[in-house]
């Protein structure tokens, strides 16, 4: 009887590690949605807080190490640019005298007045060399995974992912300081499947600081892996 | 009474030096004191009226619900047309309108946290006890008036550039290269902190305020009232409150009033005990004195009159002297003035205060001084003089012998 048992048991196991996705999987196709080589992304940001709504269209150019130029085409802020390489950030003011260099603790203010600080903006996406990361829980649809930073340098130390089964792409996600308390919150609609990948056309950002409002991010446009001058990620380029 | 009095005060000199002194040292101690209080309080409350609120502030009632976040976005839209119904009520001196905000500056590669404020120059109140060490007042629009403090930290000098950057009304945020065009000091602490000055026009437009500002200040005469500056303008999304309602100093002003009041009278009473010492001593050595007066028929209460007289008058000559003394010593201080920064005053930035204070006292607070120093003497003399109602010739003169 004893034997049975085990053998019955034995192929249990053995066929829920056949059909179940590891965690590895998941973070791997997650990762994989929000990497491109390059990228030109056009959208429209709207900000809504308990004072009012205001709106700015975007372009941003990206590329696979994570740096960024966000131009504001549209709005009260047009001409405005922002450049970030490695953990800088540079602005450029159409009426300013000089590029401003954000460092440090300058990382954390608001972007654009949004609930994105600049820290926010891009950088390395990978959440695998970033972040140890555990299964919490499965749904029908979803897995829901914890991440621990690896470095005390992530502005977010810990996170709560809810991962969509079908596309892989992250539908909310509750970003922590290191003792737990709950800094913002995302979340993501509109999955489109861009070649294949999978990216969500609408993203919220919710800061949980301020208690209300929050900003939209409407993507209307979105262009992968296509050729980006090497000039553009540059100071130099900043100020044209 | 007069003359008795008089002759007495010199019968033992020692004592009434001794009592006189007490006095004298407490007018003019009291003097100073009191001279040194009202240039303060009248500097501050200058500095207050001037350079933080006017006699009555303007803002709008969503600016001041939310002021704690610097609601740029609640400014005061146009704002030339406000001065204007403002500046046609009888008893306003003037009207001007401010902006002002935390903001950065960056130079290279440093960066500083500064205050900017955005105003008039040519009805603003700012400049009134300021002198510009360099440079000029800004005549372009890009151009600004920094603090001497400003311009030490950050290496600069007129002509120079730099760049601020602030949060604007629509929530984002803007930066402005500018130009050094002076240099400026003030007497007042807090216009010595790391502030500039940029035209109020030049502000709004790189704010995206519209041409508006967060507040404005009016300057009056004690005739005009908050009320009738909110009833002329016309505006229920506006407030207009007074200096002393919003001000943590115009709230202290009536209570420090009350507080050096009793303190003078304190430093006087101290002063009357020394009195009040040597009149006891004084009655016990003239009993025999006092005996054959009343031996002779005066009367008890008129002998005790005297005795206060004699306080008075003592009183009367030690305070006088005292306040020319303590007079004197004022004038020298008005002159030289009194370096507040020298005695620790820097660390009192936030209170309106004077670097360098004056003071000052006027011709009637001495006599209100001289008078008040006979009163509490006298009225402690009270006590001890009861002794000669009680005295009994007989006795007395029979004690002595």
């Amino acid at each position: 009887m004893k034997k049975i048992q085990l053998l019955i048991l034995s192929i249990a196991i053995i066929s829920t590690n056949l059909f179940a996705v590891d965690v590895d999987t998941i973070i791997e196709n997650y990762d994989n949605n929000t990497i491109f080589n390059t990228s030109i992304l056009k959208s429209k940001v709207i900000i809504k807080d308990s004072l009012g709504t205001s709106s700015q269209k975007i372009i941003a150019y990206s590329r696979k190490n994570g740096d960024t130029l966000i131009e504001i085409t549209q709005g009260p802020d047009a001409g405005q640019k922002v450049l970030r390489l490695n953990s800088s950030i540079f602005l450029y003011y159409p009426n300013a005298n000089q590029i401003i260099r954000l460092q440090g603790a300058a990382l954390k203010e608001s972007f654009m007045g949004s609930d994105f600080s600049y820290e926010d903006l891009s950088g390395d996406e990978s959440i695998k060399n970033k972040y140890d990361y555990t299964i919490v829980e499965e749904t029908d649809s979803s897995y829901i995974i914890k991440l621990d930073a690896k470095s005390r340098k992530e502005p977010y130390q810990k996170q709560l992912l809810t991962i969509d089964k079908d596309t892989f792409v992250c539908i909310e996600a509750t970003l922590m300081s290191s003792s737990g308390r709950e800094l913002r919150k995302m979340k993501a609609s509109d999955i489109r499947q861009i070649g294949n990948k999978y990216v969500a056309f609408d993203i919220e950002m919710f800061d949980l600081l301020k208690n209300q409002g929050s900003t939209k991010m409407l993507i209307e446009d979105l262009d992968v892996n296509i050729s980006l001058d090497n000039e553009l990620f540059t100071t130099d380029n900043l100020s044209w | 009474m007069f003359k008795l009095a008089w002759k007495n005060i010199f019968r033992n000199k020692r004592r009434s030096i001794l009592s006189a002194s007490a006095i004298f040292f407490a007018v003019v101690f009291v003097s100073s004191m009191l001279s040194l209080y009202e240039a303060m309080i009248m500097d501050m409350q200058k500095n207050t009226i001037n350079h933080q609120l006017g006699n009555i502030n303007i803002k709008t009632k969503k600016y001041i619900e939310n002021e704690r976040i610097l609601p740029l976005q609640f400014y005061i839209e146009n704002v030339d047309e406000k001065i204007d119904i403002i500046n046609s009520i009888e008893g306003v001196e003037g009207a001007t309108p401010v902006t002002k905000l935390p903001s950065m500056t960056f130079l290279g590669d440093e960066s500083y946290n500064v205050m900017i404020y955005g105003v008039n120059f040519e009805t603003s109140r700012y400049f009134d006890q300021g002198i510009i060490n360099e440079g000029d007042f800004p005549k372009e629009d890009n151009e600004v008036l920094i603090s001497s403090k400003l311009a030490k930290e950050m290496n600069i000098k007129t002509g120079d550039l730099f760049t601020f950057l602030s949060k604007t009304a629509i929530g984002g945020s803007n930066a402005l290269g500018v130009k050094v065009s002076g240099i400026y000091s003030s007497n007042d602490l807090d216009m010595n902190n790391l502030n500039f000055f940029i035209s109020m026009n030049q502000l709004s437009k790189t704010l995206r305020m519209n041409k508006g500002a967060t507040e404005i200040l009016v300057f009056t005469d004690s005739s005009v009232s908050k009320e009738v500056v909110q009833n002329k303008l016309k505006d229920d999304s506006l407030s207009a409150t007074s200096w002393k309602d919003n001000s943590l100093i115009g709230q202290m002003i009536d209570l420090m009033k009350v507080i050096y009041g009793f303190i003078q009278v304190l430093f006087l009473l101290f002063a009357s005990t020394i009195i009040l010492n040597t009149t006891m001593m004084s009655i016990i050595e003239r009993k025999r004195e006092i005996a054959t007066l009343v031996a002779l028929g005066y009367d008890t209460h008129w002998i005790r009159k005297l005795f206060l007289f004699e306080t008075a008058l003592l009183t009367l000559i030690a305070s006088i002297v005292g306040s020319i003394v303590g007079g004197i010593l004022i004038s020298i201080l008005n002159k030289t003035g009194l370096d507040m920064i020298a005695m620790g005053g820097e660390s009192v930035s936030g209170f309106a205060m004077n670097s360098y204070i004056y003071p000052y006292l006027p011709f009637e607070n001495f006599i209100i001084l001289i008078c008040l120093a006979i009163i509490i003497s006298t009225v402690t003399c009270f006590f001890p003089t009861r002794r000669v109602l009680k005295i009994q010739p007989a006795k007395a003169l029979h004690d002595e012998i």
